[in-house]
């Protein structure tokens, strides 16, 4: 289990977390949901260890897999190249063929598409072997049969590992969650685990608890 | 359409040249003074005319080994504070004001006042370093300051290791902006000295050299060496220019 007991974040001298808690079970996908400033990319670079923060967190294994909420990507260094960097067992070519960007191996980052950038970024977290995994707005940028072939992806990669996934869009957290936790003012509003509920029915629920 | 912009690129810049040419060969004709303005084709003559004297390479190499004295000082400095005001922002606010008198320091009279406090080889150093060190200063600064901390930030969460970061992130950002800070300097660095030497009467030098064809009312000597300046900066910077393409192709 991941513990966050009595986190406690400012910044720029604005309040951000308050004695905030919440535990996360290891092994299944929880998904962040609430509007843009709510403080969901904080909570993530405080579980990644980006941020000086007080209170406890436990549970947590170092290294992270990140995907950022923009891509950072290095320019100077081919797909191949960035790949490598980070993930230096992966067979990357194969990789990148399954993902449609095979023929991009050598090309430098900056020739490439905001959706290519993307898929490139997903990827590198995917390919890099950690217990947890910290999504954060992945899919912008993303067309529909895309996003949903990377869904497919994580779901099938990431199938025991801990995921943690932030996201405004409902039905990416219907899709892909075990857990679905809303976030309004650093505070958690509504907090559902998903069995067997109809998906249309779920999304409506969420829908109407993130306009309340 | 390719094929016709490489053309264009190749042949403008020749016809600007050449216009120069023109120009300059109408205005001597009209003033029809050697003295006041030699002809083109009289400056061409001294010109290669010194090529083919061994006293005139001794003062090249003079004036260039200077010229790299100077630079290295202003580079070597300006590397150590620009490093330095890049990790403590309490450094920049002491730097900035003493960079802001350097930059606006007359030329000239520091010439002179170098020249009574040194001597006539160290005072054109010290002068060009004066003069080169803040730009360079600032340029690196500003290559240092526009590393992307966001790909830092990412490289630390995946656990890549310092010498990868260093080595294929942030160098690689650097190098560009600062290679070609170097091609300018080094090309500002060479006129100032030419003009520095001029005024500290510095022996074995292209400025002193300047100086006794003024002297001698050699005009066309006199344009034939600000030829050979203009020509010794116009190899640097384009060295640089083809340095920086083959550095920065990514770009």
């Amino acid at each position: 289990m991941i513990s966050i007991k009595n986190l406690n974040f400012s910044y720029d001298d604005k309040v951000g977390y308050e004695n905030f808690n919440l535990d996360i079970l290891k092994g299944e996908t929880t998904v962040i949901l609430g509007e843009s400033g709510e403080g969901k990319t904080t909570l993530l670079k405080i579980l990644a260890n980006l941020v000086e923060y007080k209170g406890q967190i436990t549970g947590m294994t170092y290294p992270v897999s990140f995907v950022f909420q923009n891509d950072r990507l290095i320019k100077n260094l081919t797909v191949r190249e960035n790949l490598q960097l980070v993930c230096k067992q992966a067979d990357i070519s194969l990789a990148l063929k399954e993902i449609g960007l095979g023929e991009y191996e050598n090309a430098y980052i900056n020739t490439l598409s905001a959706g290519m950038k993307r898929r490139v970024a997903i990827l590198r977290a995917l390919l890099f072997d950690a217990q947890t995994y910290l999504f954060d707005e992945p899919f912008i940028n993303l067309d529909l049969k895309l996003k949903y072939n990377l869904m497919d992806k994580i779901k099938d990669i990431c199938k025991d590992k801990t995921v943690i996934l932030v996201t405004h869009d409902i039905k990416e957290a219907v899709y892909l969650a075990d857990r679905i936790i809303i976030l309004k003012d650093k505070k958690i509003t509504f907090d559902i685990r998903k069995q067997n509920q109809d998906q249309k029915m779920l999304e409506n629920i969420l829908f109407e608890q993130m306009i309340k | 359409m390719k094929n016709k912009d490489k053309l264009l690129n190749a042949i403008l810049p020749l016809i600007s040249i050449v216009c120069i040419i023109v120009l300059w060969s109408s205005v001597a004709v009209v003033v029809d003074n050697s003295y006041l303005l030699p002809t083109f084709s009289q400056t061409v003559s001294v010109f290669f005319s010194l090529l083919g004297k061994a006293e005139f390479y001794r003062v090249v190499f003079g004036t260039l080994s200077r010229s790299l004295i100077a630079f290295i000082f202003s580079f070597s400095l300006a590397l150590i504070l620009a490093l330095i005001t890049n990790r403590r922002k309490v450094a920049t606010k002491i730097v900035a004001p003493i960079i802001s008198i350097i930059r606006v320091l007359p030329t000239i009279a520091v010439v002179l006042l170098l020249r009574v406090w040194t001597d006539e080889f160290v005072a054109p150093i010290l002068v060009t370093f004066l003069v080169v060190f803040p730009t360079l200063y600032l340029s690196v600064k500003s290559a240092l300051d526009s590393v992307d901390y966001d790909q830092i930030e990412m490289c630390k969460v995946f656990g890549v290791s310092s010498k990868d970061i260093l080595l294929k992130v942030k160098l690689p950002q650097i190098y560009p902006p600062i290679l070609s800070a170097i091609g300018a300097g080094l090309s500002l660095n060479l006129k100032l000295m030419v003009a520095a030497e001029v005024l500290a009467y510095t022996a074995n030098s292209l400025g002193n050299l300047l100086q006794l064809s003024k002297l001698y009312d050699q005009t066309a000597t006199m344009m034939a060496l600000v030829l050979v300046t203009v020509i010794l900066g116009l190899i640097i910077e384009g060295v640089f220019s083809l340095i920086c393409k083959k550095v920065g192709k990514w770009q």
